[in-house]
């Protein structure tokens, strides 16, 4: 005699042979029950599926973080850091904003890529009673609040993982992606014969290619 | 128990570390390993923290398996003791992933929020059956995987395997009456 849940776990496996089923009948006739049980666990295992496959969608999109340029210097490292996005590192060569002054010298790194600040004096800007973290979080905050930040990814990109000692760890570089907007005009720097920087307008903005 | 030869030959390869085997085994294998770490990891721990966790674990340590047909195994024993090393801690969220988390999918959020709302209600009652009961009825949700598969990973008979998955669905389904069909009406 095959045990009842057992006959019933194959049935909704679609793993039920010709013998199961007329063991399931048999049981049926002294048990109607069986019938409204079958559906039961049948609708159960619909809903923990739908759960399962909802909840581990995200595998879909993970892939194993092969480390190719891990052991090919750090010529490699930055030519894989700096491909991360493609359009972006081309804009930030080739184009400038509009912030900033123009003048003889080249752009700086700060108005280069639209920076609100100057890095080189990040030192005297920042709050000092704020972590970087919750200096962040202030920033995406006051940023969706102005209009300027439009999300935040919450994944961290990984770029490099460098086993450390300590068993499990790694050192990691990552990207953190903050999507912005904001109203340019955008300009081509160009240099003259006589060496001047001077800017000229863009009537199209280059196409930009996927940046991860 | 007997291994596909195509993957018996993936994984020897994965073994020596060839870059586009170790890919195939993580595409092949991610889905269940995540099925696993939902049976075992604590509720509010990040899925997809753990996943790369394991991903990460798999690259650094897959020479060191000397069965290539004991990879469903061993990839399984990464993700029960990631899970369960996550659950020894308080929390991986960083606050700034509690307090700023944004997302920049169009999907409207609260449908989204309220589909795994439920789906996490349904996956809390399936948490409390007991270790072996949970995990294969877990990992049958997973799409293509059969009795043989799951035996593979948890290095158990298939009869055993079988028995455990419906004793869980009776479990979950008292479960579930006694609680009130939870998805009750959910599209």
């Amino acid at each position: 005699m095959i045990d009842r849940d057992i006959l019933i776990s194959r049935v909704i496996d679609g793993e039920a042979t010709a013998e199961d089923w007329s063991a399931l009948h048999a049981l049926a006739r002294e048990d109607a029950d069986i019938w409204s049980e079958l559906a039961s666990a049948q609708q159960d295992h619909a809903e923990l599926t739908s759960a399962v496959r909802l909840l581990t969608a995200c595998a879909d999109d993970s892939e194993a973080p092969i480390l190719e340029h891990a052991q090919a210097g750090f010529s490699a490292r930055v030519r894989a850091v700096a491909s991360w996005g493609g359009w972006v590192a081309a804009a930030v060569l080739a184009l400038s904003f509009g912030l900033g002054s123009l003048s003889d010298a080249p752009p700086t790194d700060a108005n280069k890529a639209g920076f609100p600040i100057d890095l080189s004096k990040a030192k005297e800007q920042v709050l000092p009673q704020l972590s970087a973290e919750e200096a962040l979080g202030t920033y995406v905050i006051n940023g969706v609040r102005e209009g300027r930040v439009v999300a935040m990814d919450p994944d961290l990109h990984v770029m490099t993982a460098v086993p450390l000692e300590a068993a499990g760890q790694f050192e990691v570089v990552y990207v953190r992606r903050i999507l912005e907007k904001a109203r340019v005009d955008l300009y081509r720097i160009s240099q003259t014969e006589g060496g001047q920087f001077i800017r000229l307008p863009v009537e199209e903005m280059p196409k930009p290619k996927r940046a991860f | 128990m007997p291994i596909e030869p195509g993957e018996l030959m993936t994984a020897r390869a994965a073994i020596r570390r060839d870059p586009e085997a170790i890919r195939a085994i993580w595409r092949e294998h991610r889905q269940w390993i995540a099925a696993i770490l939902l049976a075992h990891k604590p509720r509010g721990v990040d899925l997809e923290d753990l996943l790369q966790d394991v991903a990460l674990t798999m690259v650094r340590k897959i020479d060191e398996i000397r069965d290539p047909a004991a990879l469903r195994g061993w990839l399984r024993m990464i993700a029960l003791n990631t899970a369960l090393a996550t659950g020894r801690e308080k929390t991986r969220r960083t606050r700034l992933d509690r307090e700023f988390r944004l997302r920049l999918t169009s999907e409207p959020e609260d449908v989204s929020a309220d589909a795994t709302e439920q789906a996490e209600r349904l996956l809390d009652l399936a948490r409390e059956l007991p270790d072996g009961y949970r995990e294969p009825l877990i990992l049958r949700c997973v799409r293509g995987m059969s009795y043989r598969q799951i035996a593979q990973a948890m290095d158990l008979p298939e009869t055993t395997v079988e028995t455990r998955i419906s004793r869980g669905r009776r479990m979950l389904r008292e479960k579930l009456a006694r609680s009130g069909r939870i998805l009750e009406g959910a599209s």
